[in-house]
């Protein structure tokens, strides 16, 4: 896909998120390495994009500076239309709360707190009122009810599944109603039955007409998404529309995927 | 409460029970540090109150010159006249002995002792009644009775003296018996510091002592000042003047004041030195259990940081924990604290007196306890500091606590540290050991605070000790312009025996009258006495001139100034009288007359004239001649040891 037909796209729906020329140097190696750069991406509101490539070939880096976790050393990231790059440290961490959910590879959450108190503890944090903190746990909880973890939520981190233990990641992350969801390898870590609980709940969220911006090694979870764009070496090389998901097509779209991505070279 | 606030509670509960023996431990060195640092607060703050209380009772003077040999009286009177600053003063007549000269004895148990393992001196003085008060526990002013004496409570504590026990003072010409009626508290001398300590008798047997020989008759000059802050002042313009005594320590209210606290204090500043060292090491043990957590959940933070938590709240999660452990920990301290303090200050309290509590007998403690407090929690927000500082990505990704640029240039220098190391290059030999000290180079920020922490408590243990004998070293005293040495004193004190022995017979032409020749002036605008109006007037030339003597004290504050000049002249008069006249000289034989008028004791011991050897001055400790040579000699009080008494 060309840049024409992003910035088409970008036309065509309010966008989510967005990016323009964006690039990421890291200065602590020597020579300073260029990790990705001249990114141009647009994701519509309600749009559901998945990021593949080849290991090293900064989907990671990508989207940490499209979240706000980390900031591009050239180009700008818009959120909801929001220059990013001009906000402070604490602003940033404020958009973080608020607007962005974040699920990764792993899933770490305190050892201190159950599952629902790790859950909970983002909204408690983002919520400004005793009216607004209730709200949240409600929404916690209808979260945990919805992924089907309610039944573990006074359970310590460690005596839980892998798979829970990621849709409560998800649950946290939504929790705070973001505006957008950024997942970095969500079922990286899972065996395939989790994967399937994982995708289900993200494909769910989807469906409620969520943002999610996916990185992925594997086609059946890329499959899911609306749309798959394909890095090499941090450049944006080719991207593939879908639409919209449903079960019965799962097999034809992985497949159709798989060709795409040996097109790629991988 | 909050739902926020419960998650709070939780996060901080689990966490201490997560690792219990780190955080006892922790608590532990918390407490205790606490713990000292209130009690030595406490402490101080009970010894300078009950110095205080002490001088307000007994009314030390402002500024005192001790003095042995001869005088002129009238040069004192003439100066004290002149100077607007005297409140009130007098001579204090006293008569030194060893502590070999002195002993005690129980008849009911058959139990007795010397006092010669002391290195204090005891000066026989009579009760003054117009300042400088002896006291007894109930804050009063004693006069024993002929037979009576009152010893220092520094006697008391050191030999276990009770009332009722007997005092025997071995003289030149026989020994003396006493019956020990009660324990005195000395301002000028309470001071452990203090090489001398008076012991208190009647009039009759303080002349009977002068007769019987064998003690050091010496004499205080004591002035109370109208201000006391211009007793440095004051002492400059008595230094001024030649023909003053000065063959003795001139010491000011402050001096006595700072002595006094300063040897009391002692343990007290050791407690405080002693929690500052465990304070260093509480903190560094807090540091190190922070770190440790942190290096442990960097991930966890990382989360935590990605999803936007503020890094106060992440803070907030690591501090409530710390928070509430040194809260305990200062409540705990401060509670042992108030017991152990009561424990410490028991012969404070008896040596001075006790200090009713003020203010300031809680604000001390608490704002010691506030100080620990504040420091601890400053010493861990700035760890925590860390979480604030720290990459989202490098922590959540990489696991490292490390900003960038700093996490950079400690990969390079480890890679280039690597690099020469690198196991390949020694051809598998002892793979083992090189394993193991590139790890104990890569841990050193966790090994280090084990010998830090030797270090530290090695130097808890040291340095208190090493300061408090450098503090109760015979010259400390002296360094610090206070009261000179001991033991030379009483190595003169034995020479001058040997002395007065051969002298004694041949009319020695060095002999001066020993009599009673205090005197007292007390301003009309004074009033330092309170002794004056109900007691008979004391020693003014005895009995015999007291007769003409005004009584002094708060009756005198409220004379006129005529009366003042008549008293004045009565003084003069009678002085004249007494001394045969005029000035007397200096160790010239007493006149006749002045024998027949003084109730002195007859057969007045002799005194060398040091003085005239010195040109009339001494120098005083403070000044720089007095370092590290013998002090004046037979001058006192001086520094002995730590502890009154030295067995
Ligand atoms: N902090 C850093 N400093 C220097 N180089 C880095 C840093 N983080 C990542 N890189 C480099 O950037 C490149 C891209 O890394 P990134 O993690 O984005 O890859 P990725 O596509 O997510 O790979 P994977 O599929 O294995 O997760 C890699 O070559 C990596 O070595
Ligand atoms: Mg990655």
């Amino acid at each position: 896909m060309t840049g024409a037909t992003t910035a088409q796209a970008v036309t065509q729906a309010p966008t989510a998120l967005e990016c323009r020329d964006l690039a990421k140097t890291y200065y602590s190696t020597d020579p300073p390495s260029e990790v990705v750069s001249g990114i141009d991406l647009a994701v519509r509101r309600g749009g559901f994009l998945a990021v593949m490539g080849a290991s090293g070939s900064g989907k990671s880096t990508l989207l940490y500076n499209l979240s706000g976790m980390d900031r591009p050393t050239g180009g700008r990231a818009l959120l909801e239309g929001r220059d990013l790059t001009s906000l402070g440290d604490r602003e940033m961490s404020r958009v973080r709360l608020t607007r962005v959910g974040l699920v990764f590879q792993q899933a770490s959450f305190l050892r201190t707190l159950n599952v629902r108190d790790n859950i909970l503890l983002p909204a408690l944090k983002a919520a400004s009122g005793k009216r607004q903190a209730a709200e949240a746990a409600a929404r916690g909880d209808g979260l945990m009810e919805r992924f089907g973890i309610a039944h573990v939520g006074r359970h310590g981190i460690t005596q839980v599944s892998g798979g829970q233990l990621q849709r409560a990641s998800i649950c946290r992350s939504l929790a705070c109603e973001p505006s957008v969801l950024f997942a970095d390898e969500p079922t990286g870590a899972l065996n395939s039955s989790m994967t399937k609980e994982v995708m289900d709940a993200l494909t769910d969220v989807h469906a409620g007409g969520a943002t999610i911006v996916m990185v992925t090694h594997d086609p059946a979870c890329a499959a899911r998404a609306d749309r798959v764009v394909f890095l090499r070496d941090g450049r944006l090389v080719d991207s593939r529309e879908f639409g919209a998901w449903n079960e019965e097509e799962a097999g034809r779209r992985e497949d159709d995927l798989i060709t795409w991505l040996r097109e790629q070279g991988l | 409460m909050t739902t926020r606030a419960l998650l709070h509670l939780r996060h901080v509960g689990n966490d201490l029970s997560r690792d219990k023996g780190v955080d006892l431990a922790l608590a532990a060195v918390l407490v205790l540090s606490a713990f000292l640092m209130a009690t030595g607060a406490m402490v101080m703050e009970r010894v300078v109150g009950s110095v205080d209380q002490l001088f307000q009772e007994a009314q030390p003077p402002h500024f005192l010159q001790m003095h042995s040999g001869d005088y002129d009286p009238e040069a004192l009177e003439a100066f004290a006249a002149r100077n607007p600053d005297v409140a009130a003063w007098l001579i204090e007549d006293m008569l030194g002995y060893d502590g070999a000269a002195l002993s005690w004895s129980r008849a009911a148990t058959g139990e007795s002792g010397d006092f010669s393992d002391s290195l204090i001196d005891s000066l026989f003085v009579t009760q003054n009644h117009e300042f400088d008060f002896l006291l007894d526990e109930t804050g009063a002013a004693p006069t024993p009775s002929p037979g009576e004496v009152y010893v220092p409570v520094a006697y008391q504590q050191a030999y276990g003296l009770r009332a009722g026990d007997g005092l025997t003072v071995a003289t030149d010409t026989g020994s003396r018996e006493f019956r020990i009626e009660g324990f005195v508290r000395d301002a000028q001398m309470a001071s452990s510091l203090s090489a001398s300590t008076r012991v208190l008798v009647s009039e009759e047997d303080f002349r009977e002592l002068g007769r019987a020989g064998g003690g050091a008759p010496e004499i205080i000059a004591e002035f109370r000042l109208a201000d006391p802050s211009a007793a440095a002042g004051f002492q400059r313009a008595y230094e001024a003047d030649d023909a003053l005594p000065k063959n003795g320590q001139a010491v000011t209210f402050d001096m006595v004041r700072l002595i006094n606290a300063v040897s009391d204090g002692l343990p007290a500043a050791a407690l405080v030195f002693a929690s500052l060292l465990l304070i260093a090491i509480a903190v560094l043990s807090v540091r190190f259990v922070i770190h440790g957590t942190l290096e442990g959940e960097v991930r966890e933070i990382g989360a935590m940081k990605a999803v936007g938590i503020p890094d106060r709240s992440i803070m907030g999660l690591y501090l409530t924990k710390h928070d509430v452990m040194t809260l305990l920990a200062c409540v705990v301290g401060g509670a042992l604290a108030v017991a152990a303090t009561g424990l410490l200050t028991r012969g404070v309290e008896a040596n001075y007196s006790q200090a009713p509590p003020g203010a300031a007998t809680v604000l001390v403690p608490v704002a010691a306890l506030v100080a620990v407090f504040v420091f601890v929690m400053a010493v861990c927000r700035g760890v925590l500091g860390r979480i604030a500082r720290m990459q989202v990505v490098n922590a959540l990704v990489h696991g490292s606590l490390l900003e960038e640029r700093r996490a950079a240039r400690r990969a390079r220098r480890r890679a280039r540290r690597l690099r020469p190391s690198a196991l390949g290059s020694r051809r598998g030999r002892a793979v083992n050991t090189r394993l193991a000290l590139l790890d104990l180079r890569a841990e050193r920020g966790r090994w280090i605070l084990l010998p830090v922490v030797f270090f530290l408590a090695a130097v808890l243990m040291v340095l208190p000790m090493n300061l408090l004998s450098t503090f109760t070293g015979p010259g400390f005293g002296t360094y610090m312009g206070g009261p000179g040495q001991r033991r030379p004193r009483r190595r003169a004190l034995r020479r001058r025996r040997r002395v007065r022995a051969r002298g004694r017979g041949r009319g020695d032409a060095r002999r001066r009258p020993p009599d009673g020749r205090a005197l007292l002036r007390q301003r009309a605008d004074g009033g330092g006495g309170r002794g004056g109006a109900g007691r008979p007037p004391r020693r003014c030339g005895g009995p015999a001139a007291g007769r003409g003597r005004v009584p002094g004290g708060r009756a005198a504050g409220v004379r006129g100034d005529r009366a003042v000049a008549a008293e004045r002249r009565t003084v003069r008069r009678l002085r004249g009288r007494r001394a045969g006249g005029g000035r007397r000289r200096r160790g010239g034989p007493p006149s006749p007359s002045a024998a027949s008028t003084r109730t002195s004791p007859a057969a007045a011991p002799p005194r060398r004239c040091r003085g005239r050897r010195r040109a009339g001055r001494t120098p005083t400790s403070s000044s720089p001649t007095w370092r590290g040579r013998r002090p004046p000699a037979r001058w006192r009080p001086s520094t002995g040891s730590g502890t009154p008494m030295r067995r």
